[in-house]
């Protein structure tokens, strides 16, 4: 007994005195919506608006760094409290441990395991990944190495089973990733990288697969693949003021969905490729993407945001501003031909001209979406800040969401904005937004206004309202405001946000990841601090 | 171009293609895939196969529970497996249906003795795995509370399963009719499953073809072989495949399946007055619990 008392207290003191060495960091984060239902919007008639009234999710992580040692470890609690997060409408409640890894490092040599995070590539045939506001997080549970062959090359090898939500999807994912760094002289620079996946679908998930080709005719149904492999060879070459990214990603062939969520047995491939010169005053970028068959998930029966293994990038110039931002062109798996021209022109100190093209074709041409951009920006002096910019846009509706109104499949949508930034003083700012849309499908045309008023670096407040001022009446038979208020106190490390938000339904999109989010009445606040 | 440079980018290429040679033999390795039901010629036009919603829905059938034993000729404990399940019988006579599952574990038959193994035997240990020894018994193809595997290699444990499953419900009532053609040996059997609650996931229809009271050579717990050992129910073949005909469609209450099968020409050595026809419906994918079970003689 005193032997293992004794024991115990070296085992402690050993570990106080080497976590004494490292560091502890982490933060929280709180999202937290009270719905208040109001029929006018659609914001009715689910759980949430009916019975449930607020919905909450919190990640608290904590970490620990000892860098004498090179090691790391940390731990994530979620918590999903009628969570209206991952597939909105549909309350989700569940608590535990959302993340765990411990991670050490032998000279050239690094192994991990718990859940980690990893990319191949741009992500074609892996990417692992959080994305909090549209509750992805699919991160793999299991162990990843990566080793510095030479001194130029890595090697990263990773088997494990991905996560979904607080459970595990059954599946087993591995890959390998060989990438180098290769210099020319000092202008010359090429970053080659290769990569390999591997999925082996388990039974269970294989069973729903064959009970579901058991019920087409005959001809076809096909004898569907456990394993799937992909194959992605990329690279980038700088020369002097030209980047020149490629990549090139296969998959064998398995049970797909179709578009009509019929499963079909086709491999895939993708070809990825980034075109950029800059120099000082201009940029110009061009991007091309080609995706026929890519559908790679934990098995063919996950569909939506769920089981993926693949990330697509899109070629879409990404908006943020409200009505800009309304359509946006969601990469897509079974087929997409897509390039886009991007132009950053500065003539003169204080003015920048960003103008962008991008096109969405299926392979026999048809047009799912054309986006032309410009903007201006003009920093007047050193109180005021202008940004003039015209967008017009042709989104196919039909195609992306599956609905089409008064027989208008594709809307057409000429959206001119404005924001002026007024510095008032060092400290205080006014930040004014008006944007206008002229559209002749979905919802009709808009009108959007915010003004804004911070006091840096502790302070702001805001009002907007999005008005549906001609609606189209073969969607909405109202014009409706769609107004906020929204007040953010920051202090240190914390900002807390609350505000009243009333949301018109549409698909959110992040890096053309994109899902449907229903409209939304009611307060969200918000907190997170790090430490 | 430096020399450093170029040796870094060789190393990456050697190291690149070996990954990748590495990688593709693995890629080349052919998988043997699920079992799943190609189609083949088609369903025989002149056999029913039907779906329709029933004016009337039934009132639910008492529900029946299938034991299926999994045994071998050259397997000394069997006959213990084999006297259980015939007390079970004997206990609950209206209740329960045996299957003898001669798979090919300890199955060899004896010189001059009859081959009771058949491959959707095999095929039906593989799905229900692990088996962890012979006999072992599968109650209704489910996992009890408790319980880890389908297959319980314990026959102490088959009575208590047994009961268990019997408090069950079934949301299917299943009839099997039947015409026998004693000259060409021909078996016609129509299969009605009418639904009174409904079931949301995949059902599968099996039916089965048995022969009872085969007299096979049979290795004894004391290692001795009798040689007039009676197997009862065995397995002979199967009129669907091995895990059942996908019944596709709404599965809500009275709705109606009708499904006609054929079986001609049966072997000579089949005892056409002992042969019995056993048809399960049962879940698939997640689950394979059998949701009920009925049978009957082809000459009564």
């Amino acid at each position: 007994m005193l032997r293992f008392l004794l024991t115990g207290c070296f085992i402690l003191t050993i570990s106080f005195s080497l976590l004494a060495q490292g560091n502890f960091f982490g933060g929280i984060q709180e999202n937290t919506d009270f719905f208040i239902r109001d029929t006018s919007i659609g914001a009715a008639n689910t759980p949430h608006y009916d019975n449930l009234k607020t919905g909450s999710n919190v990640w608290f992580d904590l970490n620990y760094a000892n860098n004498d040692i090179q090691l790391d470890a940390g731990v994530r609690m979620d918590f999903f409290l009628n969570s209206n997060l991952h597939n909105p409408g549909t309350p989700y409640t569940a608590l535990g441990v959302g993340r765990f890894y411990v991670r050490k490092k032998f000279k050239d040599l690094e192994i991990m395991g718990g859940h980690f995070y990893e990319q191949i590539g741009t992500g074609i045939i892996f990417r692992s990944y959080e994305d909090r506001s549209l509750g992805i997080d699919n991160a793999l549970l299991g162990g990843h190495i990566k080793y510095n062959l030479f001194d130029k090359i890595t090697i990263r090898a990773f088997a494990g089973v991905q996560k979904n939500r607080l459970k595990l999807y059954n599946p087993i994912i591995q890959g390998l990733v060989l990438e180098s760094e290769v210099k020319f002289g000092d202008k010359v620079q090429l970053l080659p990288g290769a990569g390999v996946t591997n999925r082996v679908m388990d039974q269970e998930s294989m069973d729903f697969v064959v009970g579901a080709i058991e019920t087409y005719d005959t001809s076809a149904r096909f004898v569907p693949k456990y394993n799937t492999y992909a194959v992605s060879v990329y690279n980038t070459l700088n020369i002097g003021k030209i980047s020149w990214y490629v990549e090139a990603a296969y998959k064998s062939h398995e049970a797909i969905p179709n578009f009509v969520g019929t499963l079909i047995d086709k491999p895939g491939n993708v070809l990825f490729t980034t075109l950029t010169y800059a120099t000082k005053g201009f940029g110009i970028t061009g991007q091309f993407k080609r995706t026929e068959n890519f559908v790679l998930r934990t098995s063919p029966n996950e569909i939506l945001l769920n089981g993926m293994i693949s990330y697509i990038p899109p070629t879409a110039k990404q908006n943020s501003l409200r009505l800009l931002s309304r359509y946006n062109a969601a990469s897509q798996q079974l087929e997409e031909m897509s390039y886009s021209l991007d132009v950053t022109i500065t003539p003169k100190t204080g003015h920048v001209l960003n103008l962008n093209y991008s096109e969405v074709r299926l392979f026999d041409n048809e047009l799912l979406f054309r986006e032309v951009y410009g903007d201006w920006e003009w920093r007047i002096n050193k109180k005021f800040r202008l940004e003039l910019g015209f967008q017009y846009l042709v989104y196919n509706q039909l195609f992306y969401e599956g609905e089409s109104y008064n027989g208008v499949s594709s809307a057409t949508a000429y959206t001119p904005f404005a924001e002026l930034v007024w510095k008032i003083n060092r400290k205080h700012a006014l930040r004014f937004e008006v944007q206008q849309q002229t559209n002749d499908g979905d919802y009709g045309s808009w009108v959007y206004a915010l003004v804004e008023y911070s006091i840096a670096p502790w302070f702001s407040i805001a009002a907007s309202d999005m008005y549906n001022y001609d609606p189209n009446e073969g969607r909405v038979s109202n014009d409706l405001h769609y107004y906020s208020f929204l007040a953010a106190f920051r202090k240190d490390q914390m900002r807390f946000s609350a505000g009243f938000v009333r949301q018109v339904a549409g698909v959110v999109c992040t890096g053309g990841i994109c899902r449907f989010e229903p409209a939304f009445n009611g307060v969200r606040l918000t907190f997170n601090t790090t430490f | 171009m430096g020399q450093l440079s170029l040796n870094t980018m060789n190393r990456f290429i050697n190291s690149f293609s070996f990954a990748f040679l590495l990688i593709l033999s693995l890629a080349s390795c052919e998988e043997i895939g699920p079992n799943i039901d190609l189609g083949g010629p088609g369903r025989d036009a002149t056999l029913a196969d039907t779906t329709y919603v029933a004016a009337t829905i039934e009132a639910p059938q008492t529900k029946k529970v299938l034991l299926e034993d999994f045994t071998g000729v050259r397997c000394k404990n069997c006959p213990l497996g084999a006297a259980q399940a015939a007390s079970l019988l004997a206990l609950y006579p209206d209740r329960l249906v045996v299957i003898g599952q001669h798979s090919q574990f300890l199955a060899q038959p004896y010189d001059g003795e009859p081959d009771l193994r058949t491959d959707e035997a095999q095929d039906l240990e593989d799905m229900l795995a692990p088996v962890l020894g012979k006999p072992s018994g599968s109650i209704d193809r489910r996992i009890f509370p408790g319980e880890s595997v389908i297959l319980q290699a314990s026959i102490n444990k088959w009575a208590n399963l047994t009961d268990q499953a019997l408090n069950a419900t079934t949301p299917v009532n299943l009839y099997i009719e039947k015409e026998w053609d004693a000259t060409n040996r021909n078996l016609k059997v129509t299969i009605t499953a009418h639904y009174t609650e409904t079931e949301t996931g995949e059902n599968r229809l099996s039916v089965f073809l048995l022969e009872d009271n085969i007299v096979a050579a049979q290795l004894q717990p004391n290692d001795d072989i009798d040689s007039n050992f009676v197997q009862k129910h065995v397995l002979r073949t199967m009129l669907t495949r091995f895990n059942g005909e996908l019944l596709i469609g709404d599965k809500t209450p009275g709705t109606v399946f009708v499904k006609g099968f054929l079986l001609e020409d049966i072997d000579a050595e089949f005892n056409a007055d002992e042969l019995e026809i056993v048809a399960t419906v049962s879940r698939s994918a997640g689950s394979f619990q059998v949701l009920h079970v009925a049978e009957t003689k082809v000459i009564e």
